[in-house]
């Protein structure tokens, strides 16, 4: 549309020619200008979406300042995060001042229950290497939708979001809390993008610029806060120390003035406030110590910047009595060296003192009467050797007297051996006897059977019939014979163990021992057995006992020459316990030895025949082995020995 | 005997939660109607939201009461003009005068005219004589409306046509997706309407606010609704010049820049500007065409256009007068405004904006319920004829 206009052309033509020029050049001004006002709304639309931030800003940052509360501060920071910069999510994580660790103190943008609960839990360890590019001084984190940094992308699922963003706040090396904003995966599209653009982080920069002046404003606010309540609580203490205190506490200047004292001030020295102590005592070394160089001494320590401590001094009370006094004291100095005033802590230690006198006087009283009591035990310990050589004495003619004692005992020892054995000589003698008696019949039955043999073959009676009838007969006697000795061992042989017997049994067994013996004596043995009574025990003993009872009762019998001489055996069971009582008719023992008959070596046989120690040992294996009782008493007529097991 | 007459109370939320923005939304409307079991429900939103859990959540609060709804760039009530991806609107109405059944069509795709079919026979139970108005909610990426409107009117069969309103649902200008809303229904590609019917007026202005820059053009090739040669230059070349070199990446604000402009059909240039705007809706780089909302024919005349701030301004006044002259000195039972994206915060101040709607609502009445939204698309007749229009506000007052 540039060519040129030719001269000759004519004027309709120039003009139509130059209003193409005109229309051209009004069309490039028209685009131009659609362009421009293209670009002109689209600014406008930033302009007006960055004033609205910035409005929004001013508005939170008027919020922010009315506030020192930390978790509204980031209430309100959150909202304006999702309404304003249009963020999806918002987490606020603050640091666990004992374990180091970031919790969870404000989110926002997570509506669905499970991924609130799963943001309200989650923590940051302060090592984790995730947040080792802020610890090194980077200004934020960034992960966007397609980054692929490991350590990023592990907290996509842990923030629930796809792109995120970190800041520190307050970024020193352990920034005091930190900041995520981010958007999922799902809504991404419809969110401010998380973008390295200058222009995008424009926002949230200034927003993060904003917070760290309101987090340090917190941590100082908080840390002051700290301070003074800690401060309050220690004037409070203090105060509550001086005022309560039982020691005195005051305050004083080098001249004797006090500047201060507690009411326990006022109440050791005698006045009433402490008060009436500061407008009464001006000049302490006088009005107060007893010995005013004490005072002296006292500040020539504190001159020397040592520490007075249990300072014991004498003070006048108001009433002027005298009072004792342990102090310690601390003085304050000014800039040339000198003592400004001081502190002193003082205790009323009269008591105390009056004590330690006390104590003092008794223990001089004391240390007289040990003296004295010295002497008396002096002599009683003279008087006690005295009896220790006597006594020595007597113990060595008691050694004596021992020796000899033990040498009897031998003896006697020796002397019961010897008895024992008698008593067992006898006691087999007696068997003997006893299977002499037994044999005597069938040996007389035998004597007649081989008589019979020879007297039949003189007559011509002799048989072979009678022969072995004969033989038949003896040895069925032998065999009797055999059993009998059979009898008297086992009957011999002490019992090893215990073991359960009919007594019933053992006395029929005895009495058959005794039979021939007794039957040859005319002495008549009445057993009258009470049933099948059985005992735990030990059988061969009790017939023992059982055949030296009966053997002394045929003695006695013997020996009194009865006339019709009888034994009665009984047995029934009493009271759960098998009692057998063995009774005769010889007449009874003496009253006077009924209680001795029991005792060792106690006879009443003629020497030889008796060894006193038969109803010894029966008592002692009814008693002592069986846990029965053996007892014996007189009867109509004669003696009854009673046994129960 | 107690007359109800209409009570109508309009709830907002920007809540981020969708199940919290629909519960807060549908309780202060319900609370400013004073209803607890409102009749008729209209919901726009944004498409920030998860859009089911949003229409659960309203659905829950209003006791189930039918819905319709869209999504939209931003929305619009009472001195409140919000065009973010987190906002919803909602709108109660208890009404024993006026009635409102709505229906729907489904998977309509490019078959706009086979949708006005089924729409007019899915609204057939609810036609009478007493039916006021019908207002249209359809989805804004795929609605060519001249087939639609010719089936639609043809099914229903009424003369005058009954009038139609409404708005194209949007979806921030992310091209992906929009949404109707059709009682416990969230869809897309579909359309969602309401037919209102009873003893009740209804009063509307429009008004675009574009002026042409050069001269007159001609179309001189296209098809239904695609352009693909303006003077016998291939269009998307002709549009180059007047946009910045991203022009391509930037095809939907861009194209907010410069429109079509068409002349207004004699028969309705009476009571209308001397152009009907076209916004250019989508394009094809490859093929190299553009596409409008509504169908051309070859050597049809045509102007670039662009909005002019004080244009729109005085074109408010102008819908005011529109509306008033109906209404007189009745106060409008309530308000639905359909906006256009192109008449908000990308020609606007964010204070200019706010104070051109309040200006509106303080002319046709205070404390008149208002909803709205910003639309891909308007709907409102111009006399009796129903229009399909871009970069207009339609303004619609019952009463």
């Amino acid at each position: 549309m540039t060519k040129s206009i030719e001269n000759n052309a004519s004027p309709e033509a120039v003009d139509l020619a130059r209003l193409k020029q005109e229309n051209y050049t009004l069309a490039q001004q028209v685009k131009r200008l659609i362009k421009a006002e293209s670009k002109q709304y689209e600014y406008q639309e930033e302009l007006d979406a960055q004033l609205k931030e910035y409005k929004k800003l001013n508005e939170l940052n008027k919020k922010i300042n009315a506030t020192l509360d930390i978790r509204k501060i980031f209430a309100l920071t959150s909202e304006y995060i999702i309404y304003n910069l249009e963020y999806e999510r918002v987490i606020f994580f603050e640091q666990f001042e004992y374990t180091g660790s970031y919790t969870v103190c404000a989110h926002d943008g997570y509506y669905n229950h499970l991924e609130k609960s799963a943001i309200a839990e989650l923590v940051i360890n302060e090592d984790d290497p995730f947040l080792l590019p802020l610890q090194e001084g980077n200004e934020y984190l960034i992960c966007k939708a397609d980054s692929d940094n490991k350590d990023l992308a592990e907290y996509r699922s842990k923030l629930l979001t796809n792109e995120y963003l970190i800041y520190p706040l307050c970024p020193h090396k352990r920034p005091h809390a930190l900041l995520a904003v981010g958007n999922s995966a799902e809504n991404s599209g419809f969110y401010r993008r998380v973008s390295e653009d200058k222009g995008e982080l424009l926002g949230i920069d200034n927003l993060v610029g904003l917070l760290n002046s309101a987090v340090e404003n917190h941590i100082l606010f908080t840390t002051m806060e700290t301070a003074l309540e800690q401060k309050r609580q220690a004037e409070a203490k203090y105060r509550g120390i001086f005022e309560n205190a039982i020691e005195g506490i005051f305050q004083a200047t080098p001249d004797g003035r006090f500047i201060s004292c507690n009411p326990a001030t006022a109440a050791i020295l005698g006045y009433e406030t402490p008060e009436e102590v500061i407008e009464n005592i001006t000049d302490i070394e006088h009005q107060l110590y007893v010995d005013p160089k004490l005072r002296n001494v006292l500040f020539e320590k504190m001159r020397n910047r040592v520490d007075v401590k249990n300072f014991e001094v004498e003070f006048f009370s108001k009433d002027g009595s005298k009072r004792w006094m342990r102090l310690s004291t601390r003085p304050f100095f000014d800039e040339k060296g000198e003592i400004l005033y001081f502190d002193e802590i003082f205790q009323d230690i009269t008591e105390r003192k009056q004590a330690e006198e006390e104590l003092q006087k008794f223990n001089d009283e004391l240390e007289k009467r040990v003296a004295e009591r010295t002497e008396e035990l002096e002599k009683i310990r003279a008087e006690l050797e005295l009896q220790n050589e006597e006594l020595q004495k007597t113990y060595q003619e008691l050694e004596v007297e021992t020796a000899d004692r033990i040498l009897t005992m031998e003896k006697l020892r020796e002397k019961d051996q010897l008895m024992i054995q008698q008593n067992r000589m006898a006691a087999m003698g007696e068997m003997l006897g006893n299977i002499a008696h037994q044999w005597r019949q069938p040996l007389n039955v035998l004597g007649l059977k081989i008589q019979q043999l020879g007297l039949s073959y003189e007559y011509g009676e002799f048989s072979k019939e009678l022969l072995y009838a004969n033989i038949d007969k003896a040895m069925e006697i032998i065999c009797h014979m055999s059993q009998t000795i059979d009898d008297f061992r086992n009957f011999s042989m002490p019992d090893r163990v215990k073991s359960q017997f009919s007594i019933d049994q053992t006395i029929v067994k005895t009495c058959s021992m005794i039979e021939e013996s007794f039957r040859e004596n005319c002495i008549i043995v009445d057993v009258n057995i009470g049933g099948d009574l059985q005992v735990n025990g030990y059988p061969n003993e009790y017939s023992q006992v059982l055949l030296n009872i009966l053997m002394n009762a045929k003695d006695a019998l013997l020996e009194r020459g009865i006339c019709d001489p009888l034994i009665t055996v009984a047995s029934w069971q009493e009271n759960g316990r098998a009692v057998v009582t063995i009774t005769d008719n010889a007449g009874g023992i003496k009253d006077e030895i009924l209680g001795n008959i029991f005792d060792a070596y106690f006879t009443t046989k003629n020497l030889g025949k008796g060894t006193g120690i038969g109803l010894f040992m029966s008592k002692k294996i009814i008693e002592n082995r069986m846990g029965g009782r053996l007892t014996v008493r007189n009867v109509t007529g004669g003696a009854e020995f009673r046994i129960e097991v | 005997m107690i007359t109800m007459g209409t009570s109508a109370g309009v709830g907002y939320s920007e809540h981020r939660d969708p199940t919290q923005a629909g519960k807060n939304a549908a309780h202060m409307a319900m609370e400013k109607s004073g209803s607890t079991q409102p009749d008729f429900v209209f919901v726009f939103a944004t498409v920030g939201y998860n859009q089911q859990e949003l229409i659960r959540s309203i659905r829950a609060a209003t006791s189930g009461a039918p819905l319709s709804g869209c999504s939209g760039e931003g929305i619009i009530t009472r001195e409140i003009v919000a065009e973010t991806n987190f906002c919803v609107s909602v709108m109660v109405i208890n009404s024993d005068e006026l009635r409102f059944n709505n229906a729907c069509v489904k998977e309509t795709g490019r078959r706009t005219d086979i949708a006005g079919e089924q729409l007019a026979a899915e609204l057939a139970p609810y036609l009478s004589a007493d039916n006021i108005a019908c207002f249209i909610l359809a989805d804004g990426l795929n609605f060519d409306f001249d087939p639609f409107l010719a089936s639609f009117e043809k099914a229903v069969q009424r003369d005058p046509p009954l009038p139609v309103f409404g708005g194209l649902a949007s979806d921030n200008w992310t091209s992906r997706k929009t949404y109707q809303y059709h009682n416990d229904d969230v869809f897309s590609e579909g359309i969602a309407c309401v037919i209102m019917s009873g003893k009740g007026n209804i009063a509307w202005g429009i008004n675009h606010g574009c002026v042409p820059v050069g001269g007159k053009r001609t179309i001189t090739r296209s098809k239904d609704n695609i352009i693909y040669e303006i003077d016998g230059i291939p269009v998307l070349e002709v549009m180059k010049d007047y946009f910045e070199d991203d022009w391509q990446n930037q095809w939907n604000k861009m194209s907010l820049n410069l429109c079509l402009g068409f002349k207004t059909p004699e028969h309705i240039r009476q009571g209308y500007e001397e152009y009907i705007i076209r916004y250019m809706m989508g394009k094809d780089d490859q093929d190299g065409h553009v596409t409008i909302q509504s169908d051309v024919r070859d050597g049809t005349d045509l102007w670039l256009v662009r909005r002019d701030r004080e244009l729109i301004r005085n074109g408010m006044q102008s819908i005011s007068r529109q509306i008033k002259e109906k209404t007189g000195s009745g106060k409008p039972k309530f308000v639905l405004h359909f906006e256009c994206v192109g008449r908000g915060k990308v020609i606007f101040r964010e204070d200019e904006k706010i104070e051109l709607i309040r200006s509106l609502q303080k002319d046709i009445g205070e404390d008149v319920p208002w909803i709205g939204f910003y639309t891909y698309g308007e709907i409102g007749p111009i006399t009796k004829f129903n229009c399909f229009h871009n970069f207009t506000a339609v303004v619609t007052a019952v009463y």
